[in-house]
């Protein structure tokens, strides 16, 4: 796809864009204390000029492929973006996998708690960016997470997710408080 | 006296003096590493500054700025890839007295040459700011609302690239600003029944992920870098140097006065601007691009002369000219201060502290550039695969530590993908940012100003500034579409002659 094709498939996908926020404008209940001028107003003047901007990016593009010389200079451009030597699949492919891992992180970090979160997205990333031995991996995960948590939750005290660490933890030591009194009991009887 | 007064009580009782020199060593370190710009660093630093005091948080943010534009120069000199854009113009003469075997007098001009331009830049800071700052003061809400127009227009103008990618840009950062309770009656918009974009979207959200992000999702697939090889100690000028030097750098700061000032220059336009005028300017233009001392004194100046002068339009008005300067604009916003100047009578030791403590940063980058030099290599020189999981991670560590919510997470992962799609499609982001940012004041300001005149909306031309303003606005856009067409008009006209 060329860099013109791209400018106008965006121009499609923004006209939409603008059409669905002049929608969801419209549809933004009145409201007693708003005074003349709804809150549906600025929004609905914005889905217009979303509208008419893209439509002029659509049409600017479309003239512009027309002129083939400029055209011509434009693929240009597209060919020096590419420069690293990676064709656009791969590029996009790459920066999936990348999201992939953030979005598993979100996923984790909740329930296994920060340190083990960060360890997994330091090794996750060391990995899928390629080039590391496994125990390299593995060394720079475990000191990478205890260092962000020394440095973040210990020196700097910024809140991050516990994971069910201290659910565990406070279970374990209801346990053991609870079983010598548990074998006490026993033993009377 | 009073201000100096201040300057210095903030800088003696407040952890700000510490915050001026970390935030260098840290900005000389993030400008030095490919793909880590002033403005990835500084939106890297934001939420942790959430819990400091203003004046500390603005300091130390703005103190990155100043030793990123040093930073930058580092790779552009010793592996001819600017750290930076604004470094773009120092791989020309620097990487080639590297070749050499002058590096390490290249990194000193370098460091001299941005010192004495910073320092120009605070003082061009302190002079121009305040009395800019109370123009505003004659301000009513309709001329606020042209302001955020006009703030608009002409970042729209200005920013690289298409005209009308950048006012799409700047109308979806307006209607993002949208999302969550509208400013006069609270009634909620495009929320989807999810409680947690009720209150809005955190401006700091969007910033960290179009900026840090979509950079990484897009590093994730380049292949990495020469290496910065072994180490290189830095050689300061020395005064025979200097009768060479002093005209380029004056030339660099000038430039870097006036690029500052304008919003949408920069430090890339003022250093490429000061390297053409020094090199006409010289005795000696035949050494340019074969190694000259001058051709790296005047870039080098001019850039970090605008780490100081981009200040001016942000502080004074809220209009950022970089995306830097619009990291900082949202910083200063999250901790309660509006631009303008009832910044100078509300926060006084805000603004004080932040001139004193950039002219600290400026004469602590000498000393922290040069001992900073050789961890600053070994760090450049660390493979990609490192610098992205840890970029990765202080971005999710970061972002969690605002509100505590898994849902900022996602929120910022949706930001990096608009900020990739931006970058593949040449949409410029700091329009988006910007919009973002002055959508609450545009909006209030535009239903406040028609509440007034019963809807009628003649009121925002009876009003002088505002008229004057959104006569600018136009100008600056009518000015932009057509001016491709004059020059081509020009061009078709002297080839034909």
């Amino acid at each position: 796809m060329t860099f013109v094709n791209k400018d106008i498939a965006a121009g499609i996908v923004l006209v939409i864009l603008a059409v669905a926020y002049w929608l969801g404008a419209d549809s933004i209940p009145k409201s007693l204390l708003e005074g003349g001028v709804g809150a549906e107003a600025l929004p609905k003047m914005l889905g217009i000029l979303l509208l008419i901007l893209s439509a002029v990016l659509v049409l600017q593009t479309i003239l512009a492929r027309r002129q083939k010389a400029e055209a011509a200079a434009v693929e240009e451009d597209d060919a020096d973006d590419d420069a690293p030597a990676v064709s656009n699949y791969h590029k996009h492919a790459r920066a999936l996998g990348l999201l992939l891992i953030g979005i598993g992180y979100i996923i984790l970090v909740e329930t296994v708690g920060y340190i083990i979160g960060v360890a997994y997205l330091l090794a996750a990333v060391t990995l899928f960016a390629g080039g590391a031995s496994r125990r390299t991996v593995i060394l720079f995960a475990v000191l990478g997470a205890v260092f962000f948590w020394v440095l973040f939750v210990e020196i700097l005290g910024i809140h991050q997710p516990q994971g069910f660490w201290p659910k565990l933890w406070h279970q374990v030591t209801q346990a053991q408080s609870i079983s010598p009194a548990y074998s006490a009991t026993s033993a009377t009887l | 006296m009073d201000a100096v007064n201040i300057a210095l009580g903030v800088l003696f009782t407040t952890p700000a003096i510490f915050a001026a020199f970390a935030g260098v060593a840290y900005g000389i370190v993030g400008g030095a590493m490919p793909g880590i710009s002033p403005s990835v660093a500084m939106a890297l630093l934001v939420p942790f500054t959430l819990t400091m005091d203003p004046t500390t948080a603005i300091i130390l943010l703005a103190s990155v700025y100043v030793g990123a534009e040093y930073g930058g120069s580092i790779p552009a000199i010793l592996i001819n890839t600017p750290g930076t854009n604004a470094a773009a113009a120092t791989t020309i003469d620097g990487y080639a007295l590297h070749q050499q075997g002058r590096g390490g007098e290249a990194l000193g001009i370098s460091l001299m040459a941005g010192v004495v331009g910073g320092l120009v830049g605070v003082i061009a800071l302190v002079v121009l700011t305040e009395p800019l700052a109370k123009l505003a003061l004659a301000f009513t809400p309709p001329a606020y609302f042209a302001l955020g127009i006009l703030s608009l227009s002409v970042i729209a103008s200005l920013t690289e690239g298409s005209l009308v990618k950048g006012l799409i840009s700047g109308v979806i950062g307006l209607m993002i600003a949208t999302i969550g309770s509208d400013p006069i009656s609270g009634v909620t918009r495009f929320t989807f029944g999810i409680p947690e974009v009720y209150g809005g979207i955190n401006f700091i959200l969007i910033m960290m992920g179009v900026f840090a992000v979509s950079e990484l999702l897009i590093q994730v697939s380049l292949v990495d870098r020469e290496r910065a090889g072994r180490d290189t100690r830095i050689k300061l000028p020395s005064l025979k140097s200097w009768k060479r030097l002093w005209l380029p750098v004056s030339v660099g700061s000038g430039m870097g006065i006036f690029e500052g000032i304008t919003p949408g220059g920069g430090g890339a336009v003022a250093s490429f601007l000061s390297y053409n005028e020094a090199k006409r300017w010289s005795r000696h233009p035949e050494e340019f691009g074969k190694g000259s001392i001058e051709g790296i004194a005047a870039p080098e100046a001019a850039n970090n002369t605008v780490a100081g002068t981009a200040l001016i339009p942000t502080l004074s008005f809220g209009i950022p000219g970089s995306n830097s300067t619009a990291v900082l604009l949202g910083a200063l916003l999250v901790h309660g201060m509006q631009p303008g100047p009832m910044l100078f009578t509300q926060n006084p030791d805000v603004m004080y502290g932040l001139y004193g403590g950039l002219f600290v940063a400026n004469i602590a980058q000498l000393a922290i550039g040069m001992l900073i030099m050789t961890p600053c290599i070994w760090l450049v020189n660390r493979p990609k695969r490192y610098r992205l999981a840890i970029i990765y991670a202080l971005v999710f560590s970061g972002v969690y530590s605002i509100d505590n919510s898994a849902f900022d997470l996602i929120i910022v992962l949706m930001a990096g993908v608009l900020g990739y799609v931006m970058k593949l499609l040449k949409f410029p982001m700091l329009p988006l940012v910007l919009g973002l940012m002055l959508g609450y004041m545009v909006e209030a300001n535009f239903r406040r100003s028609l509440m007034v005149s019963s809807g009628d909306p003649i009121i925002f031309f009876q009003d002088p500034i505002s008229l004057g303003l959104l006569v600018l606005s136009g100008l600056m856009i009518f000015g932009s579409a057509i001016w491709p067409a004059l020059k081509k008009l020009y061009r078709q006209r002297t080839a034909a002659s």
